[in-house]
């Protein structure tokens, strides 16, 4: 038997939220589109695999795994757009992008580890867990690889 | 995002990102199991390099960690927030742990009228408890189930906690509204037991001030899809 239809409702409410909380680079319509076609891809699966049966852990790796290829799917669709406007290129600047990236290279190995994975939008309860390390020392790792971070742009701007 | 104030760093870090990233994107099985705490160190490494030139994969693994942590509640150790700023958090947090043990011993049947059925403690603290009720049902079905209580006047967060009747924690979560959906996840705690799950819950309100707002602990049912009311 397919998963009740309560269930779906659920599981698109909580993916809207996900998306609407998590997906900073889209538009509003855009994060329709992507809960949309997700759930229209889950149904599929289900219907295929009966996912209630192989409990709330699979359909949530069922969901990770649609929201991201479309997601990707959303994201090659605007590289093309862009590459023709050009747009958002002209307010990026290449020098400071650089920067950035080579200061976050000069910190210390953990440090590193622990702001890339924030700065890519992980709380610190999720860094901790990625990388297996306790909650205190993901925080302490985020704040001081932060301060480094901040220092090491103020010397390049001098 | 919430945690360290970066300064803008974060968009910073992504408008820095090359046209195109350097290695391929990883699969979403990586991502996965990043969010899980499933890869080796070399591996979360050589994610991590990829993170450093792709912003795309930078949202697909915040959002496979927010799916990750739907997927299995647990309630953690307490939160290593910033308590020093947030004067009386500690004890408020004590309070709530007291407050669990004691409905262990002492329960007391719903008031009449009431949403969730509340379980009396005496804690010995909680000022201003009393401004918490519930106004959720006591039985929901367990997939769509949606805590609610009165709202605490200028409460900045809402912490709510989620325990089984034997006080094993199952879901720990701050919101901002007087709100929470439950995670679908939880109704596998639902069809696990015959007539469904009992199961605990406090709300904690966090005040501009720092002081705290202590909820009674109040009982609800989950009850699995077969047995809820269409």
């Amino acid at each position: 038997m397919a998963a009740e239809p309560q269930e779906f409702e659920a599981l698109r409410r909580m993916l809207e939220r996900t998306v609407r909380t998590r997906c900073y680079g889209l538009l509003a319509s855009a994060r329709d589109d992507l809960v949309q076609s997700a759930m229209l891809r889950i149904l599929e699966r289900d219907r295929r695999e009966d996912l209630a049966r192989r409990g709330a852990s699979y359909v949530f790796k069922v969901a990770q795994s649609v929201v991201v290829d479309e997601l990707r799917r959303l994201g090659r669709e605007r590289r093309l757009a862009e590459g023709v406007s050009k747009e958002r290129r002209s307010l990026v600047d290449p020098v400071s992008g650089i920067q950035l990236r080579q200061c976050l290279g000069r910190l210390e190995e953990r440090r590193r580890m622990a702001v890339t994975l924030h700065l890519s939008g992980l709380r610190i309860p999720e860094v901790a867990r990625a990388a297996r390390w306790t909650e205190k020392t993901a925080e302490n790792l985020i704040y001081r690889g932060l301060d480094d971070l901040r220092a090491l742009l103020r010397e390049g701007e001098q | 995002m919430t945690g360290p104030r970066d300064d803008g760093l974060a968009e910073a870090f992504r408008a820095s990102m090359p046209a195109q990233p350097e290695q391929a994107c990883p699969a979403p099985e990586t991502l996965w199991g990043a969010a899980r705490g499933e890869l080796s160190g070399p591996e979360l490494e050589a994610l991590a390099s990829h993170l450093r030139t792709c912003a795309a994969c930078g949202e697909a693994l915040a959002v496979s960690a927010e799916l990750a942590s739907e997927a299995e509640p647990r309630v953690v150790s307490l939160p290593p927030r910033r308590i020093p700023r947030i004067a009386g958090a500690a004890a408020g947090i004590t309070a709530l742990a007291a407050g669990l043990l004691v409905f262990l011993v002492q329960r007391a049947p719903a008031p009449p009228g009431s949403g969730g059925a509340e379980v009396e403690a005496s804690r010995g603290e909680a000022a201003g408890a009393a401004a918490i009720r519930s106004l959720s049902t006591e039985e929901q079905p367990a997939s769509g189930a949606r805590l609610q209580w009165t709202p605490v006047d200028r409460a900045l967060r809402y912490r709510v906690q989620l325990s089984t009747e034997d006080l094993h924690p199952v879901y720990d979560r701050t919101v901002e509204a007087p709100a929470l959906a439950l995670p679908l996840a939880l109704a596998d705690l639902a069809r696990q037991r015959s007539g469904g799950a009992v199961l605990l819950w406090q709300v904690e309100a966090l005040l501009p001030d720092g002081r705290t707002v202590l909820s009674p602990t109040f009982r609800m049912r989950l009850v699995p899809p077969a047995d809820a009311p269409r």
